[in-house]
């Protein structure tokens, strides 16, 4: 029971978390876009969940201004290694939805321009193969307690 | 008679209170099923003596004493090591005070990149007493034989340089320098305290 309670707690924290971080990109939504703090000159990692009402498309490029460079990466692991890995894009399924996630796809923000701390939030802009492209806001969360991994 | 029944309820409620008790203690004596990955034969853990961040010399046998949570990884590594990191900071919180000897130490894979203050200045983002050691490329590649730990420079683009390929485990190492068991990043900070409570009697 007690554990039922906190499923809806959770969920409902969850549903409060997204309200704000979110856009539309054509068909597809862009929910509960969240980075780490990270120190200036270092890198960075946006994660965030797409969406899918519309058409099969994939993500294909991403940008924003507090970093030199933005990439879509993957992490994956096997046999305990972990390994990041630069991808072309991150296919959006019609109808279906993507996570990226810590230890899992994510886009890498190289060499940022200025420290993100708990609480900063930051505009990326994500560009579609279809062509669409669109502007989120991203909210640096704290270290404590951990985001879900 | 009224002092009979007075007699009666008090016995009745001190029965009542010792069967709580004895209850309390074997839920709480009851062995927690264990997330990490047992180590079967709690091996000595070989020693080793690298710099620190302050450019000390550090010896793990000089933590003898200490439960020593060793982990791998360098800065400029943005999804899986702040994870492992973030999590052991919030283990080690969740302990209190039983968690306050508790020693984490972080071996840079990038010793090429990862230069002392940077170490430093990363590992203060999740807790300031954890301990950045770097190792030459000699030290490094000696060190992570003896623990089986693989690492692997990555080509990757012209903007990002190259990344680095890295065993993500963290080893735990009790009072007395044995490796009792291996965390995970997808082990969440309650099961990393939990285990350290079960296993290493914290
Ligand atoms: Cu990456």
């Amino acid at each position: 029971m007690s554990r039922l309670l906190g499923l809806v707690v959770a969920g409902m924290v969850m549903i409060t978390a997204c309200a704000t971080p979110a856009g539309q990109v054509g068909g597809i939504r862009i929910e509960n876009a969240w980075s780490r703090p990270a120190a200036a000159g270092s890198n960075g990692a946006v994660y965030f969940t797409l969406r899918n009402s519309g058409g099969a498309d994939r993500l294909v490029a991403a940008s924003t201004d507090v970093a030199r460079a933005s990439e879509i990466h993957k992490t994956s692991t096997e046999g305990g290694v972990a390994r990041m890995t630069h991808v072309t894009g991150i296919d959006v399924p019609a109808g279906g939805s993507i996570e990226l996630k810590p230890g899992s796809y994510h886009i890498m923000l190289i060499g940022l321009n200025r420290e993100l701390r708990g609480g900063d939030k930051f505009s990326i802009t994500l560009t579609f193969q279809s062509g669409a492209s669109g502007t989120v806001t991203v909210e640096v969360k704290g270290n404590d307690p951990p985001p879900a991994y | 008679m009224k002092r009979l029944v007075l007699l009666s309820v008090a016995s009745t409620l001190i029965f009542a209170a010792v069967v709580t008790a004895a209850v309390a203690v074997m839920l709480t004596t009851r062995p927690k099923p264990v997330t990490a990955s047992l180590m079967a034969n709690a091996l000595p853990a070989a020693d080793f003596s690298l710099r620190d961040t302050e450019g000390r010399s550090v010896t793990l046998s000089s933590l003898r004493g200490k439960p020593v949570l060793l982990t791998f990884g360098y800065t400029s590594c943005p999804d899986v090591c702040p994870v492992t990191l973030v999590k052991l900071a919030q283990a080690k919180a969740q302990l209190g005070p039983r968690g306050k000897d508790l020693q984490v130490l972080f071996i840079t894979v990038d010793p090429d990149r990862d230069r002392p203050d940077v170490v430093r200045s990363y590992l203060a983002q999740y807790d300031p007493a954890f301990l950045g050691l770097i190792p030459t490329p000699e030290e490094l590649e000696e060190v992570a034989k003896t623990y089986h730990v693989v690492y692997e420079k990555q080509p990757g683009s012209e903007a990002a340089g190259y990344t680095m390929a890295h065993t993500a485990a963290t080893l735990v190492i009790d009072r007395e320098g044995r490796v009792r068991m291996l965390f995970w990043p997808e082990m969440s900070p309650d099961e990393m305290a939990s285990d350290l409570q079960t296993v290493l009697g914290l």
